[in-house]
């Protein structure tokens, strides 16, 4: 009676080390290379605007797909800064040294996808910030497993992020 | 054997397994933030140093003369190196670290480039110094033909041609028709104006196309400060580029037109395939040197490109040969590959090129550099960066527009275009009896207009006269901006100063 007590003890737990315990271990690193494409992807696309001065349609399409390919689906936010030098302008006007202060103002995910579905482009100009950021919507297998035996949760608990952002360097053409 | 026992074997082996995979993986992604954290400083201290550029060389009235260039350029080396090593923290700012891991940097101006690289002093230390100027210049050798042309980052030309025994020496912009623009438009502009009698100097809008008045010949009891031919604009400007433009086309089509790809050397070896025939002076509609696809352009930037590699690579290899023995960077420095989209980039621009190889980042060696445009200078006319004002609007609420904005009226006559850096501020300094004052202005008080330019919208009519990467066909612009446009341009580069202006002279007896 003790004994095969004991003995299902000893398969549970064997169960839980030959294989959770590696799945476990696989899908982490399965998520840390997630991660590494998925940050080489948002620095690799939001450096290209910054350099070319110009998001386009093509570009977005591609960094997507390379976010696809990871296997999870994202959130991506887009946020476009336009720096207005307007209101500078005119505080400048008539003072013989002050510098008046920039302004920006933003455009959002929607907007910024609105434009690239309606023109394929968006030129930025010298002085423009991009930024992007992207989060895991769904559970990965690790996170699962994870919220499993630890009860992690929580809408912070992201698995895969990455963020980037960048001034715009050159004028679109 | 029980199963608890091989269990526990199994983790014996899988443990140490799995925390190597991921201490392994946990090190790449360090690396790889890492590295993203180093292009990020790249990118910001290249740009810091090509604003540095730009905002000198703005309110520098010489900055077209190659001595203060090379000042304004080592002032933006300088930026670069500080900007750089701040942001890697090298304490006290120093950019004693930086530089061993900077073989080279690029400066590509308007007729030539400067490389700025470490090179061996005689004992054995390294002077980091800009290199001699090198002019876009190529030799062509046709029979007895013998001629060598300066190219610039557009359609203008230096030719020294020596035909037989004579030689002649031209200079001038190549167009591919002969182009008429309308009247020019009255042009006023806010600037400094001199008072003769209380010698106040004040900001005022004057029409700077009406005459040259200076000290010496003031005009209604005032001069334009402090001298009037850096504001005055010749109101036929346009006119005569167009027709000098078109003086010179014909001289190079009727001298050069036999010259063919081929025939391109530098230092003694062809620098094209031996059966390439592109006729790149024979210039007419099916080879329009505007065209940034026409073979005069494409021949262009493959010549500026192939210049610029030879001495990169040149400077690079020296500094690779000798930096054997330099401690602090065992590395194997090399010009990495470039882009076509980024040569285009280069050969087309006010550019600045970093390159950083050899930095120990994590497990690996960073390696990569940046490549950084000018976009407001008064080096060259840029057809993109020229900003168009509809004076026909009222003066409180009109704004400055790209040509293509729909809210740029097309039917209006009074557009007129001004090269982008007019509607930067610029500063003037006012010496008063020993006291020197400076004070800051723009010549045009519109703003930019939130649609096209802050907001960077496309007119959808806009496909009509753009190809698909963005490049301008003016030829299909409608209404009144057509004109607009052919008279902007025409004006902005025929008051382009160039140190090799003299040798247009001649265009203008024929023209
Ligand atoms: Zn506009």
């Amino acid at each position: 009676m003790g004994d095969s007590l004991i003995t299902v003890i000893a398969i549970f737990l064997a169960a839980i080390l030959m294989f959770i315990f590696p799945l476990m271990s696989v899908s982490e690193r399965n998520d840390d290379i997630a991660q590494l494409s998925v940050q080489t992807a948002t620095a690799e696309f939001v450096d290209n605007v910054s350099t070319t001065g110009k998001m386009t349609y093509e570009n977005y399409n591609r960094f997507t797909q390379t976010l696809a390919a990871t296997g999870n689906y994202y959130d991506v936010e887009l946020e476009i800064k336009r720096l207005d030098e307007n209101p500078s302008k005119k505080s400048a006007w008539g003072s013989s040294d002050r510098i008046g202060e920039n302004l920006y103002y933003s455009e959002y995910t929607t907007q910024v996808i609105d434009q690239l579905d309606k023109d394929g482009s968006i030129k930025l100009k010298q002085g423009d910030m991009v930024s992007v950021q992207v989060k895991n919507k769904n559970r990965t297998i690790a996170q699962m497993l994870r919220s499993f035996f630890y009860s992690i949760s929580g809408s912070d608990a992201y698995q895969i992020a990455a963020s980037h952002s960048r001034v715009v360097t050159a004028n679109a053409h | 054997m029980k199963l608890q026992h091989l269990s526990i074997i199994f983790i014996i082996i899988m443990l140490p397994i799995s925390l190597i995979i991921s201490a392994y993986t946990q090190a790449q992604i360090d690396t790889l933030v890492l590295q993203n954290s180093y292009d990020a400083k790249l990118m910001d201290a290249s740009y810091d140093a090509i604003k540095a550029f730009d905002i000198n060389t703005m309110n520098n009235d010489l900055s077209n003369v190659a001595d203060t260039v090379r000042d304004d350029i080592n002032a933006a080396i300088s930026t670069f190196m500080t900007s750089f090593s701040a942001s890697m923290g090298v304490p006290g700012g120093t950019d004693r670290y930086i530089k061993p891991y900077i073989p080279a940097m690029l400066f590509t101006l308007y007729d030539g480039y400067y490389i700025y690289a470490p090179t061996l002093t005689e004992n054995n230390g390294f002077a980091y110094t800009l290199q001699p100027y090198n002019y876009y210049s190529v030799t062509y050798k046709r029979g007895s033909t013998y001629a060598v042309v300066n190219y610039t980052l557009d359609n203008y030309i230096v030719v020294y041609l020596k035909k037989g025994n004579e030689y002649e020496v031209r200079s001038g912009y190549l167009i591919a028709e002969d182009i008429s623009v309308g009247e020019e438009n009255t042009i006023e502009e806010y600037v400094p104006v001199a008072n003769v009698a209380t010698n106040e100097v004040n900001i005022r809008a004057r029409n700077v196309t009406l005459d040259i008045y200076n000290q010496e010949t003031p005009k209604g009891g005032e001069y334009l400060y402090e001298r009037n031919e850096l504001y005055y604009i010749n109101p036929n400007s346009a006119k005569k580029y167009y027709a000098e433009a078109s003086t010179f086309t014909n001289w190079v089509n009727e001298n050069l037109k036999d010259i063919e790809a081929r025939h391109a050397m530098r230092n003694g070896a062809h620098i094209f395939e031996e059966d390439d025939n592109t006729k790149i002076f024979d210039i007419g509609s099916n080879n329009n040197p505007e065209d940034i696809n026409s073979r005069f352009n494409q021949h262009r930037m493959e010549v500026i490109k192939n210049s610029i590699q030879d001495n990169l690579n040149y400077s690079i290899s020296a500094y690779a040969a000798s930096a054997g023995a330099n401690e602090d960077t065992k590395y194997n420095f090399r010009l990495p590959q470039i882009n076509p989209d980024e040569w285009i980039t280069i050969s087309s621009n006010i550019c600045m090129v970093a390159f950083v190889q050899g930095m120990p980042v994590g497990t690996r060696y960073y390696n990569n550099y940046s490549i950084v445009q000018s976009a407001t200078n008064k080096f060259f006319v840029d057809p993109e960066n020229i900003y168009y004002i509809d004076y026909a609007e009222d003066e409180k609420t009109r704004s400055y527009h790209k040509i293509d904005c729909p809210y740029l009226n097309q039917n209006s006559d009074k557009i007129t275009g001004f090269s982008n850096y007019n509607f930067q501020k610029f500063t003037v300094k006012i010496s008063n009896g020993g006291e020197t004052t400076k004070q800051t202005y723009y010549r045009h008080r519109e703003g930019a207009c939130y649609y096209c330019i802050v907001g960077g919208h496309y007119d959808s009519d806009s496909k009509n006269f753009r190809d698909e990467y963005g490049n301008l066909y003016p030829e299909n612009l409608v209404g009144n901006k057509q004109d607009a446009y052919y008279k902007a341009i025409g004006r902005e580069k025929y008051n382009q100063y160039t140190t090799t202006n003299y040798f247009g002279e001649k265009n203008k007896q024929e023209g």
